[in-house]
């Protein structure tokens, strides 16, 4: 039950700073929709896929094999799914960064 | 020990499927408001979607309602390799897409449609006919699907009339569609992606607490068959892991919802969307495996569940004891599914009907009119959706119609994005003949056999006409050509 404890509380952590970045999404959103500015096309600087597309294609079989090993790892595949939801945080943090740089 | 079924009360189901639909609606006009002001934000965002909205977006439109429930049913039917089986293809199938859109995009800057491209790209109305009219069956079907899989978790658990949910559940979700277009679909897609990757996790370490940890799930898993416990098993990939894997590719590159959102996501952002949006979708289905190894475990029969392994899931979750609160969050995360997806192909759905339905019937429509009608279709389609669904139509005949559709297409339309040689021949007929041979061979033969007679034939019919024409396409020539004269972006900019 402590795992589930310890996810609920982590959830609710989570979904505040989600949301937050949501919200601040949805307002620069906003006030970039009246700028007239376009981005610019520099497609060779954008085209950059490498090998580390395949991290998470082998994490994920990774994760499925550690199934097998010993059932301790079953509680990991959940606390797996709260990552995802940081990761979602992490590309809104990753684009208020490139907005302020840029 | 297993429980009696024990329906949860109807009226905390309503509760759930309307009060998210309310929530859902209430962030549409919010976003309506804020962001939408023309054609061009509707169905394009203005071409503003950033990178969080755009992975959010993603993740949501590609997690199906049967997504949730069809990974218990493989790992519940092959133990973890058919967990493996319906997970990786999953995600490979996303970020497949971030090479090509970003060539596409490259190519077409400013592009909106997959059937826009093929039209200009193969000069050709038929084929981007055929694109259109394979494209909307696609959103139609997934549609259709999403809904099969809300009504099968609601009836589960809460006992609820399915012509009801469906009814209620289109409505609700045309409603908040109609609203506020592209970026209605990628902030509530990305709300909705939050309500399904943090209640699952907890929902699934709750059921593990309640059934006393997943050794005993591991042990009598070893016991029953120690092949549950490998993901080394090869009749998994033979029996559906091979057809899954080709009808997600297909899928994904025959949906316009992520096609509208890679025209649409800023360019910075665009390989990243879909590398980000697979890679983060990946423990959903994993999570909800899980579900299925309980069920094995516990050694749930066919018979228990109706016959139906998509329904391990939620028969799991209203069986093991679990308090009604976390059974109402499985139910909720199901919900979140269904209504993204839904929204998705509703918003892909207007930018179809828009640019390649109503400017080429109604090259003289306003801007006005082309805005409203554009709306309308979305209603049109929910309607059309509500009366295939009413009238009972075999929802596995529809997954295997939608599947081979997909597959058909699939390559013909790599082909126009990378080949030089492509021609409209080759895409139209290689779709055709694909679909003809392909849908008879599957009838005589079986699925394997037919969706890999769908897949070789629309690759051999292009590539051999391809071969055959000594035309070769100068992509540089025509992305130049498009700088100059865009027609359906000053069409809309105009109508804007």
């Amino acid at each position: 039950m402590i795992y589930a404890i310890v996810a609920a509380l982590l959830a609710v952590l989570i979904s505040v700073v989600y949301l937050y970045y949501v919200y601040d999404g949805i307002q620069r959103a906003s006030r970039e929709i009246d700028s007239t500015a376009e981005e610019s096309y520099d497609w060779a600087s954008y085209t950059r896929i490498n090998f580390k597309v395949l991290n998470s294609i082998i994490g994920s079989i990774v994760l499925i094999y550690l199934l097998t090993v010993a059932p301790i790892f079953w509680y990991l595949v959940p606390f797996a799914g709260l990552a995802a939801a940081v990761g979602v945080i992490t590309a809104f943090i990753i684009e208020q960064h490139s907005a302020d740089a840029g | 020990m297993l429980q009696e079924t024990q329906f949860l009360s109807p009226t905390l189901g309503w509760a759930l499927i309307v009060g998210l639909g309310i929530f859902l609606t209430i962030i549409a006009i919010t976003v309506r408001l804020k962001l939408v002001r023309n054609t061009k934000d509707y169905i394009i965002a203005n071409r503003k979607v950033g990178l969080g909205f755009s992975v959010g977006a993603v993740i949501a439109v590609w997690t199906w309602s049967m997504a949730i429930v069809m990974s218990a049913a493989s790992a519940y039917t092959w133990g973890l390799s058919g967990l493996l089986w319906f997970t990786i293809p999953n995600g490979i199938a996303i970020i497949l897409l971030a090479p090509l859109a970003l060539r596409l995009r490259k190519v077409v800057p400013n592009g909106y449609t997959i059937p826009d491209y093929i039209r200009s790209r193969l000069s050709s109305g038929f084929a981007a006919a055929i694109a259109t009219v394979i494209m909307l069956l696609a959103l139609l079907f997934s549609i259709l699907i999403n809904l099969k899989g809300t009504v099968l978790v609601t009836s589960a658990v809460f006992d609820l009339k399915p012509a009801a949910v469906l009814a209620v559940v289109l409505v609700i979700v045309t409603v908040y569609s109609y609203l506020g277009g592209l970026w209605t679909s990628a902030i509530t897609g990305t709300i909705n992606t939050l309500l399904i990757l943090v209640p699952l996790a907890v929902i699934v370490l709750f059921a593990l607490a309640t059934i006393g940890g997943p050794e005993w799930v591991f042990d009598s898993l070893a016991k029953k068959n120690p092949e549950y416990l490998s993901i080394f098993n090869h009749e998994a990939a033979a029996a559906f892991g091979l057809t899954l894997a080709l009808g997600l590719l297909g899928a994904s590159v025959s949906d316009q919802s992520f096609w509208q959102k890679a025209w649409a996501v800023k360019p910075r952002h665009l390989s990243r969307t879909f590398i980000w949006g697979g890679a983060l979708f990946y423990p959903i289905p994993i999570i909800a495996g899980i579900l299925g190894l309980i069920g094995l475990g516990y050694g749930v029969s066919l018979a228990d569940i109706g016959g139906d392994s998509a329904s391990i899931g939620p028969y799991i979750i209203s069986h093991i004891g679990l308090p009604a609160v976390i059974v109402a969050l499985y139910v909720f995360v199901v919900l979140n599914c269904s209504y993204s997806s839904i929204d998705g192909a509703f918003s892909a759905i207007s930018s179809l009907v828009s640019v390649n339905v109503l400017m080429p019937l109604f090259p003289r429509l306003g801007g006005k009119a082309l805005f409203t009608l554009t709306k309308l279709s979305i209603v049109l389609f929910g309607i059309v959706a509500g009366i295939i669904v009413m009238s009972g139509w075999d929802f596995v005949s529809l997954v295997l119609l939608a599947q081979s559709l997909n597959a058909s297409i699939l390559v013909p339309l790599l082909l126009a994005i990378t080949w030089r040689r492509t021609t409209a021949a080759g895409f139209s007929w290689g779709i055709i003949l694909a679909v003809v041979i392909g849908m008879t061979v599957r009838y005589f033969y079986g699925e394997l056999a037919g969706i890999l007679t769908i897949t070789g034939v629309s690759a051999i019919v292009p590539i051999t006409l391809g071969l055959l024409s000594k035309r070769h396409f100068d992509f540089q020539a025509y992305a130049r050509q498009l700088e100059a004269n865009n027609y359906v972006d000053q069409r809309i900019s105009s109508a804007s």
